[in-house]
């Protein structure tokens, strides 16, 4: 008897939960901590900021660019180390605008200019995640700058010259697939901070929009993914992107390698409704021929 | 007849022409030898990464055999393919290597030794489990994108 009352009891306990909204609020808040944590893994978080064979997300992976080495911080829920004082409403303004809770304003090395694009709810959403996770203590590490760049100031004025804050705008000319293709290149994926060149200061050109970069990441090339048929990605098949998309696997055969093998570990969590949509805006990009050469 | 005689030299002219152009341009056998070299390394290199990538279940016998195949192919000397002058300027369309692997000279060697330090660290890892695979294959990922950013053209 004793265990069938004590089933009545856990029943008449969740029924009362529910009617009292508790036990929708723990629902909703699991569907948010799997939103944020998509979201996370599809906007390449961990990938910049866990260290090779690092604890994750505690930062302290190098980033080597023209202008100097960054180090990314630790945002795991540690509340000095990391950012666990923050409030959601500092995490969205650090996305938004790229501004520290401090009010000082962040180096583009952290790609606000592409997060500036993200729906607030999914940046909620992210920071709800991030504040689940394990905290590490590990500490911050000062970036390596060329001494124009070592203060904040520097990139202040770039800011100033550069990036224009706002969330995305649906376009009512095209379909909602493109629309969803155009957040997941744009704001989340962030695909142009990379695939886009980028002018003496630093600042992408735009009219150049994922065009390949001779200067990527850590010296990398980074290819041209405009439906350019001889320079981009216009021989590619359908299956072919999609196949990269999940396994980083090349039509030749053969693998991507060094930074968009790590961006392929959290595009490759991507669904297939998000990986349609994302095909279909990069193939319908304005097609550009330049090929990427040191 | 004026046809059928046409059309006779035609086969006779082609017959005596193509093997004549390839025999006058001996640095076309260079470039193929290198390729093939390249897809011998692709054809060891692709299953370990689509273990590593979750495209194929992981495989300890099959993994140890390709990362051994790709440590016996490091003891390969095929330097006299790698010719001066058989770049992408000279043979646009046959080989995408960079003029630059020449002027730079010893600069690749570098790229080399990273790869082949890599390699024999696969050799040793890719039967142990797929957790010592993945790594060990990004690395060797790695130095293949390092040498082909600096001296492959890309596309």
């Amino acid at each position: 008897m004793i265990p069938v009352l004590r089933l009545l009891a856990a029943v008449s306990a969740l029924i009362a939960a529910s009617s009292s909204g508790v036990f929708a609020q723990a629902t909703a808040d699991v569907g948010l901590l799997a939103r944020g944590e998509y979201l996370l893994k599809i906007s390449g978080c961990t990938h910049c900021h866990t260290a090779e064979g690092g604890e994750p997300l505690a930062g302290g992976r190098a980033l080597e660019t023209p202008f100097g080495t960054f180090y990314t911080p630790n945002i795991t829920a540690h509340p000095t180390a990391g950012i666990g004082a923050w409030s959601a409403e500092d995490f969205r303004r650090a996305l938004h605008q790229g501004l520290a809770p401090d009010g000082s304003d962040y180096y583009p090395a952290f790609p606000y200019t592409s997060y500036t694009l993200i729906r607030a709810d999914d940046a909620f959403a992210m920071h709800t995640y991030l504040m689940s996770l394990p905290a590490s203590t590990q500490p911050n590490r000062e970036h390596e700058l060329a001494w124009f760049l070592a203060s904040r100031l520097a990139a202040t004025a770039w800011k100033w010259l550069f990036f224009d804050a706002g969330e995305i705008q649906q376009s009512t000319a095209q379909s909602a697939q493109w629309n969803r293709g155009a957040y997941l290149a744009e704001a989340l994926g962030h695909c142009g901070e990379c695939h886009t060149p980028r002018n003496l200061l630093g600042a992408l050109q735009t009219d150049q929009a994922y065009a390949g970069n001779a200067e990527g990441p850590e010296s990398e090339l980074v290819p041209n993914i405009t439906p350019h048929k001889d320079t981009g990605i216009g021989d590619w098949s359908r299956e072919g992107l999609e196949e990269f998309l999940k396994f980083g696997e090349l039509p030749d055969g053969d693998y991507t390698s060094g930074s968009m093998e790590a961006v392929i570990e959290g595009v490759r969590h991507l669904t297939p409704q998000d990986r349609n949509a994302l095909i279909d805006y990069l193939r319908a990009l304005p097609s550009i021929d330049n090929r990427v050469r040191k | 007849m004026k046809l059928a005689t046409r059309l006779c030299l035609l086969i006779a002219g082609l017959t005596l022409t193509v093997p004549g152009i390839a025999a006058k341009d001996p640095n076309l056998k260079l470039l193929k030898a290198r390729q093939g070299e390249m897809q011998l390394r692709a054809y060891n290199v692709g299953p370990l990464f689509g273990m590593a990538k979750g495209k194929m279940e992981y495989d300890a016998a099959l993994a140890s055999k390709l990362a051994n195949n790709l440590k016996t192919q490091l003891s390969l000397d095929i330097g006299g393919a790698w010719k001066k002058g058989t770049d992408i300027e000279a043979y646009p369309g046959k080989t995408t290597s960079l003029g630059k692997i020449w002027t730079t000279y010893p600069e690749i060697s570098e790229y080399g030794k990273k790869y082949a330090k890599a390699v024999k660290e696969l050799a040793a890892e890719a039967g142990n489990g797929l957790d010592a695979l993945k790594p060990k294959i990004s690395a060797v990922g790695k130095t293949c994108k390092g040498c082909h950013d600096e001296f492959r053209e890309l596309n």
